[in-house]
């Protein structure tokens, strides 16, 4: 993944709320939702904050410590999975470098005492899916409104 | 039911696209729907509630919804008055023997939780649900909502239990409430809220607390107020058990009202008919629980992160309502920092649940949840473990 390459939440689709270091995803798409650990949603708040791929290494390498490749390997990882997960997607203005809001606010905050790296971690729910699904069976009566019908799906003429 | 199909809507004159969609003008002919069978049945049947603290009348078009509506509504019936905050109009077509106008959106419109593409916005909220064939529709500017189904035998089960809800959630956000996916029970100085998805044991357990000294708020969906300290509202006396469960409540079993569909439907209960005096109308929220199924004998409660809590609440209320979205969450998210959150894993021991549930209101009665949990030393009810909140799937990291 190229270092100027920016990436942002896909909403509206996808909402979340930050409480104590976790962040809590819906997607309204999909009817999954998420988690993220404390790293994690270290990497998503920059992301939501305009950072590149590149500042968001910079940033993670900053406040933790391990070996920095290690780390980037899997600050990639993880960025790849959430844009798997279609939580994320590149950015109109990802090759543009030193726009307005681009600097890296993990790379502003003072660190004091560096913590042990560990791979963050995006978990996943999909208990919820069934509660988005369409009612298939479905079609339309002589007033024009839906209705269940006693076979298949939807089906035009 | 008639194979002949017709579509006026996605192919026909009527089609409209999201872009010249007119809500106001499809409200206006619905509402001109509902006088005319107004007129039909003979006049209008008028209920009143008080529903979050405002009074909300039921206009229908004669008899033949009252009964299949109001009855999970009663315990909030309040007199007749001029000063109804939200009035809703309820009709059939084949009661009334008029016809609803055809729908001017496509069979593509529809969303997944019913909202219809196009017919969405600040003022107005439309909303067709394909499972039970029932349009409602919200004026905010007017504060009046209109029911229609075709046919009033047709209202299942999980509308006579919870009615109205979609045009509940939206007006009620209006006017600062939010509706949450929780079932509640407490006392009148107040009580719990417990979250969890279907099936996660909210029901059971809220019916278990009636035979205690706890009363029922719901079970399901109820109502929050975002006040200094939060507070709930009941907002439906019914109670929806799998049937599977109905004989862990035998004292239950002549009260479900749909007995002989049971192999479709879950059993429905009105409490408010049977043990009145159970039933609250609200209390203060002292506590949010995560409720899962534990299948041990005894139940535990244990502290729990607010996020812990979040995730419970959450995704099953904003994914369930239509028009459920970021405030929403943002809503619950703020709810979940102000009030102690714990997990509870129940036991099978119904009387133990009851009993755990009233411990935990008696010790917060008098002091914050942390300094409880934190006073027993492991912060565990009855010293036991923790719950791991396990995710049912989990990415790569």
């Amino acid at each position: 993944m190229k270092s100027s390459t920016r990436l942002r939440l896909n909403a509206p689709k996808v909402i979340h709320e930050i409480l104590d270091g976790e962040a809590v995803i819906i997607d309204f798409d999909t009817g999954n939702y998420y988690s993220l650990d404390e790293i994690g949603t270290e990497v998503w708040g920059l992301i939501e904050r305009s950072a590149t791929v590149g500042d968001i290494r910079d940033g993670i390498c900053t406040r933790y410590d391990g070996p920095r490749k290690e780390i980037e390997r899997a600050v990639d990882e993880f960025v790849a999975e959430l844009q798997r997960e279609n939580l994320v997607v590149r950015s109109l203005a990802e090759e543009t470098e030193g726009v307005a809001g681009t600097e890296t606010p993990a790379q502003g905050e003072p660190v004091s005492e560096r913590l042990a790296f560990e791979p963050p971690v995006l978990y996943k729910y999909d208990d919820m899916q069934e509660l988005l699904l369409l009612d298939p069976i479905h079609e339309v009566d002589e007033t024009g409104w839906p209705t269940v019908g006693p076979e298949g799906t939807v089906v035009d003429e | 039911m008639s194979r002949e199909r017709r579509y006026p809507l996605a192919h026909g004159p009527y089609s409209a696209s999201p872009d010249n969609a007119d809500p106001a003008a499809f409200f206006e002919t619905a509402h001109y729907a509902y006088w005319q069978a107004e007129e039909e049945a003979g006049g209008a049947v008028d209920r009143f509630y008080s529903v979050g603290g405002l009074v909300l009348r039921l206009r229908f078009a004669g008899q033949a919804l009252v009964p299949l509506i109001t009855p999970a509504l009663e315990h909030l019936a309040v007199e007749p008055t001029e000063a109804a905050a939200f009035t809703v109009h309820l009709w059939d077509s084949v009661s009334s023997g008029t016809t609803m106008p055809a729908p001017p959106w496509s069979l593509e419109d529809y969303g997944a939780r019913g909202e219809v593409r196009g017919y969405n916005d600040e003022r107005f909220h439309t909303v067709f649900h394909l499972g039970s064939c029932t349009l409602k529709m919200l004026d905010a500017r007017r504060n009046v909502g209109l029911f229609w189904i075709r046919d009033a035998r047709d209202v299942p089960f999980y509308e006579s239990s919870a009615p109205l809800q979609a045009i509940l959630h939206r007006w009620m956000s209006i006017k600062g409430h939010q509706l949450l996916h929780a079932a509640a029970v407490g006392t009148a100085t107040g009580g719990v809220l417990l979250a969890g998805r279907g099936g996660s044991g909210k029901t059971s357990t809220a019916l278990t607390c009636v035979s205690s000294e706890l009363l029922y708020a719901g079970d399901d969906y109820v109502l929050l107020s975002d006040e200094s300290v939060p507070f709930v509202y009941s907002l439906y006396n019914s109670a929806k058990l799998d049937p599977e469960n109905l004989h862990r409540f035998p004292h239950l079993t002549a009260a479900v009202v749909n007995s002989e569909r049971l192999d479709a439907e879950k059993a429905v209960i009105f409490l408010h008919q049977h043990w009145p005096d159970k039933v609250s109308t609200g209390f203060p929220v002292r506590a949010i629980a995560a409720v899962r199924i534990a299948g041990a004998p005894s139940t535990k409660i244990s502290a729990a992160p607010s996020a812990t809590a979040l995730k419970a609440l959450a995704p099953s209320t904003v994914l369930q309502l239509s028009g459920g979205g970021r405030r929403d969450l943002r809503q619950i998210a703020r709810l979940v920092k102000r009030v102690p959150c714990y997990a509870l894993d129940l036991g099978t021991d119904p009387g133990e649940i009851a009993k755990t549930i009233s411990t935990l209101l008696s010790e917060l009665q008098g002091s914050d949840g942390a300094s409880w949990l934190g006073s027993s030393g492991d912060g565990y009810l009855d010293g036991s473990r923790q719950m791991q909140s396990e995710p049912i799937a989990r990415g790569a990291g």
